[in-house]
């Protein structure tokens, strides 16, 4: 599955989000998008999954341009899970992760034993097992964040594409979003794409970061040759320090000092 | 809620609440029928007086209560889903003043010397409720694509306009034929004849199995726009479709009965509450919610001010306004 973004151009009114921008996704890796705030990254995430048409350039996925595609069609290779996701009040956690696999139904076809099948991995999968018939308002944010994902897991798609599934969970949470993410990468060979927000997470799970910055790419490459004190300094405005992850040896960086003049930062 | 019940006895036990009203409404008014005398009526076996009051009077008035009912309830059931707001109704998005307004503009016709045959009320109202739907639809969108919050609002800017003309129109009309335009607006059952199920039951069969072909493209898009696109919906395009299957069931619902409000609003909440949001269970028991609800507000409407009847539209606003009050102040449409 090859999914190749070029000379990507998005703007709203007067503001632009993606200018110029060209990406190309290697399939069996985690790629993780960040950026600061407004740098395109959850706009170029939409382009890639078909969700937004950008003004000029094109997304190609399997050498095909991705809006000749159908959506169903489109569904059945990969699944996008926005960042806040909403469902209407009622529905269990069952019922949500059978909703990924509308792509792979027809009209008035009941669910059928493959798609069971493949609900009940999701739910395996995400440990949503024991919560399966509960209510999802009655789960907590981390459980909840987990049941959306067994809709996108039961999606059985090769490319999986996550904006932001660990914000407003706590720590804990956090930690678990991020081993479930790997191991679907490692054990199940899914191609993932997700936007973060936390650099050290990023750089502790992507085998690629692409630094984006004011709808441009700023950096791009192994976690260790992105995360420099200079591309922190010039993307994010801060002055920090980059020490190694004990475990993993994979680059941490501990800001000290920020520029809140910094043109490309919100106040 | 805690849990949703089991979908099969939801639907069994609103079933026997219709049955149990049906039962009582043939048998109520000027002279009372027992369910034996009944039974016998409806076999054709009880003396011609009662067959001719159960099989020419209340019968047709009971089938059309419970079709218009079943149609304004699966129409809000749909506009609810799409907009994800438990306050949309064809009501709210003036779906019903615009069916209003095309037959109070036929009855001015008629005040002209323009006379229109009544049987053309249902086709005016019919138009009236798609003209609406239209004129509120490309006041909401932009870019081509209707967001739901602008659908509400402008649904309700609508409903003030058409409100404003209507009376206009109906201020202009003498004593009688205003009498029979309140009437209609207020919708009433009064007088139903078996025509007007006849022609109502193909219309409510297609439009409901239309319906049936899009249950789980309606459960995706009561997620947000985002999410059902991610599962290979294409939403503004599938969102069009549903509407237009929503407009001629309100239209549907409005054209012979009149204006029956909260119908719409209140049966797919009965549903829901029943057995959650998924639409394969929640539209079914909704359009039987709608049925019951529609024959209770007639019976009601026939009977407590006998032998003054009450139209069976001013019973159900009269039992549905407090609801959708209640609805609003308890929040009752929050997400889970």
């Amino acid at each position: 599955m090859t999914i190749e973004a070029r000379h990507l151009h998005f703007h709203y009114d007067n503001e632009t989000v993606l200018n110029d921008l060209s990406l190309s996704i290697i399939p069996g890796e985690i790629t993780a998008l960040v950026g600061p705030n407004g740098s395109g990254k959850s706009t170029l995430l939409k382009a890639l999954s078909r969700i937004l048409r950008p003004q000029s350039g094109e997304v190609l996925l399997e050498g095909k341009p991705i809006q000749s595609w159908s959506a169903r069609a489109v569904a059945r290779r990969l699944a996008l899970l926005p960042q806040s996701p909403e469902a209407p009040m009622g529905l269990s956690v069952r019922d949500l992760a059978g909703y990924g696999r509308h792509p792979w139904r027809r009209a008035f076809q009941g669910s059928g034993p493959e798609d069971r099948a493949a609900v009940d991995r999701a739910l395996g999968l995400t440990g949503m097992t024991s919560f399966a018939d509960r209510m999802l308002g009655s789960l907590s944010g981390g459980q909840r964040q987990r049941a959306w994902i067994a809709m996108a897991l039961s999606q059985e798609t090769d490319v999986l594409m996550l904006d932001e599934p660990t914000s407003f969970l706590d720590m804990a949470h956090q930690v678990e979003l991020m081993q479930l993410v790997e191991r679907l990468n490692v054990e199940e060979g899914r191609t993932i794409v997700i936007v973060l927000h936390d650099l050290n997470q990023a750089a502790r799970i992507a085998h690629r970061m692409v630094v984006l910055n004011q709808g441009s790419i700023a950096a791009d490459g192994k976690p260790a040759e992105v995360m420099t004190a200079q591309m922190l300094r010039r993307v994010f405005g801060v002055e920090s320090d980059l020490i190694s992850d004990p475990r993993r040896g994979t680059p941490l960086c501990l800001p000290y000092a920020a520029y809140f003049s910094g043109p490309d930062l919100e106040p | 809620m805690t849990k949703t019940m089991k979908t099969a006895s939801p639907i069994l036990i609103v079933g026997l609440v219709f049955l149990a009203l049906a039962t009582l409404s043939l048998g109520t008014g000027s002279m009372n029928i027992d369910p034996p005398a009944l039974f016998s009526a409806l076999l054709g076996t009880s003396d011609p007086g009662t067959s001719l009051i159960v099989w020419s009077i209340r019968l047709p008035r009971l089938v059309l209560a419970a079709l218009a009912g079943a149609s304004l309830a699966l129409a809000g059931a749909v506009l609810q889903g799409i907009t994800r707001n438990g306050l949309a109704d064809p009501g709210i998005l003036g779906l019903t003043a615009g069916a209003g307004l095309a037959v109070t503009g036929l009855i001015w016709l008629q005040s002209h010397g323009i006379a229109v045959e009544p049987h053309w009320r249902p086709a005016a109202a019919f138009a009236g409720a798609a003209f609406a739907a239209l004129v509120t639809a490309v006041a909401a969108q932009r870019d081509g694509a209707i967001a739901p919050v602008r659908l509400l609002l402008a649904g309700i800017g609508m409903n003030a306009l058409i409100g404003a003309a209507t009376l206009v129109i109906a201020m202009g009309l003498d004593q009688q034929l205003y009498s029979a335009a309140v009437v209609w607006l207020s919708g009433s059952l009064s007088g139903a004849g078996w025509s007007a199920s006849t022609t109502l039951a193909p219309w409510l069969a297609i439009l409901a199995l239309a319906l049936a072909a899009q249950t789980r493209r309606l459960d995706l898009l009561s997620l947000d726009d985002e999410t059902a696109a991610g599962r290979g919906l294409a939403v503004d395009r599938c969102r069009l479709r549903v509407a237009a299957i929503a407009v001629g069931l309100a239209g549907a619902g409005v054209a012979f009965s009149g204006g029956i409000g909260f119908v719409g609003l209140v049966a797919p909440h009965m549903a829901r509450l029943m057995v959650g949001p998924k639409h394969a269970v929640a539209l079914p028991l909704a359009a039987l919610c709608g049925a019951a609800v529609t024959v209770a507000a007639d019976l009601i409407g026939r009977t407590v001010f006998a032998p003054l009847e009450l139209p069976a539209g001013i019973v159900a606003s009269a039992l549905g306004a407090p609801w959708f009050i209640w609805l609003m102040w308890n929040g009752k449409d929050k997400k889970g």
